[in-house]
């Protein structure tokens, strides 16, 4: 496995990347735009990172990290809390063995973060069937596709970021 | 060698998924008991607030700047158009401005002759307050403002925009505070009908149109009633303009919300002093009293 060839220091060096990329958008996330009437909140976004969590990061010091940015983004969006901190350490824990060993392109990453969406969303409009809560399943749908469209943006940034990084390591 | 490294390897492995069940023990926990009001946590998550709210001011001013630009862009296309709706409601609103201050004076004389206090019920102090962040999610329907308990806010008070009821506080930091927007899940709020005075509770739904339930079979509602809150649980003020009765594709009524005509920026707080239950507000038992001044017992 790849985390495992790493070194230590690397590995939490990864993990702190994530985390702080990680804290970044989830307060960006918390704040929404109403732009002609229409108000638009960027509530999955943070889910993108969770999908392109550095690969060899520290899994411990990752689960941590994600654990806090999900308290944090719980107690921004009034949500339950431990709510996101539980989608976003479950999300880790599933991605990241499957994901462990690919170095994906761009295009592969992003049908399988509408694969990883797709299955999520189906759990949880079933969950919300079962417990007959009334889930805004329009909103719902349209967050999803929100967080779809945003992937290319956080992909690029996170490819931009890795090669000042790489080049400063140089 | 390469069997210290495997182990190391295990070993590692078995560490990660023992802390990855703990936290989510954790998150479990923390999760359940923070679905009702008075969990342990609402003093550590509003201090959260508090801090995030200060953040966050300053994080959407060009966001707030942009959402300006783009709401002055959509506004240029209708000025005229608005500007002549907007004289022809002034002329109206003047008569009825001029009526209105009539009914007071005659309302405060008859109050007066009579002795009693009834007051329109809606309270005078305002708290002007900024909706730092707002949650439009398919979970929860909230909103963090930049007022808190040391400008007079507290749990239950009503806020508005200037549009109509927006929502109520479900609870005060010291510099911030958590609003339950109308259309959450979980608000429930006494509204009556302007015209038939016939009473519902307003139930949020996670949609944009919350509904109308608990309406008595004799009840008067009409599609295009203006419905206010109704003051009836004792919580929020009452004729607070709350929105327009509709109807579902299902037949059941729903409410079109003020507080959608215009984006949220600015709120105000209307802090409101609560009708306590008797048992809270307890009179000393008189027949109690009477025995004590008897026996002489202080």
């Amino acid at each position: 496995m790849l985390a495992d060839t790493i070194t230590p220091i690397r590995a939490r060096a990864y993990a702190l990347q994530g985390g702080l990329a990680m804290l970044v958008l989830v307060t960006l996330s918390a704040v929404n735009l109403n732009l002609i009437g229409t108000p638009l909140s960027f509530l999955f976004v943070p889910l993108i990172l969770v999908y392109l969590w550095p690969r060899g990061a520290d899994k411990v010091l990752s689960y941590c990290l994600l654990f806090g940015c999900g308290i944090l983004f719980d107690v921004l969006t009034g949500t339950a809390i431990g709510f996101w901190a539980l989608i976003f350490m479950t999300g880790l824990a599933v991605i990241q063995p499957t994901l462990m060993n690919r170095e994906a392109t761009f295009n592969v990453s992003w049908v399988g973060f509408i694969t990883w969406m797709s299955i999520w969303a189906a759990i949880l409009l079933g969950l919300n069937f079962i417990s007959a809560k009334e889930l805004d399943i329009v909103n719902f749908i349209i967050q999803i596709c929100i967080a779809i469209l945003v992937f290319p943006f956080v992909y690029a940034i996170r490819v931009y970021v890795r090669s000042l990084i790489i080049s400063e390591a140089d | 060698m390469v069997g210290n490294r495997g182990k190391s390897i295990q070993v590692k492995r078995q560490r990660a998924r023992f802390v990855f069940i703990l936290l989510f023990l954790v998150a479990f926990g923390l999760f359940f008991s923070s679905r009702n009001n008075n969990s342990m946590m609402n003093g550590p998550q509003a201090v959260v607030e508090d801090v995030a709210a200060s953040v966050l001011q300053y994080l959407t001013m060009p966001l707030r700047g942009l959402e300006s630009v783009s709401s002055t862009l959509s506004d240029r296309f209708k000025a005229h158009k608005q500007n002549e709706d907007l004289r022809q409601e002034l002329a109206r609103l003047s008569d009825i401005e001029s009526r209105a201050n009539a009914l007071t004076h005659k309302l405060n004389s008859l109050e007066t002759i009579l002795s009693v206090e009834a007051g329109s019920g809606v309270p005078q102090q305002k708290i002007a307050a900024r909706a730092v962040s707002e949650s439009n999610g398919p979970f929860v329907r909230s909103a963090l403002i930049n007022a808190g308990s040391k400008k007079g806010v507290k749990f239950g008070d009503a806020v508005m925009t200037v549009n109509g009821l927006y929502g109520h506080v479900v609870r005060a930091g010291n510099n911030s505070s958590r609003v339950l927007k109308l259309e959450d899940l979980n608000s429930r709020i006494a509204v009556m009908s302007e015209r038939s005075q016939a009473r519902a509770i307003l139930t949020g739904n996670n949609s944009r149109k919350p509904g109308l339930s608990f309406i008595a079979d004799d009840a008067d509602w009409q599609v295009g009633d203006v419905v206010v809150t109704s003051g009836d649980d004792g919580v929020l003020p009452a004729a607070l303009p709350v929105g327009i009765v509709g109807k579902t594709p299902n037949d059941l009524y729903q409410v079109d919300l003020f507080v959608h005509q215009n984006f949220v920026d600015w709120v105000w707080v209307y802090p409101f002093q609560k009708t306590s239950p008797p048992e809270a507000d307890a009179v000393p038992d008189l027949a109690e009293e009477l025995t004590a001044v008897e026996c002489g017992t202080p």
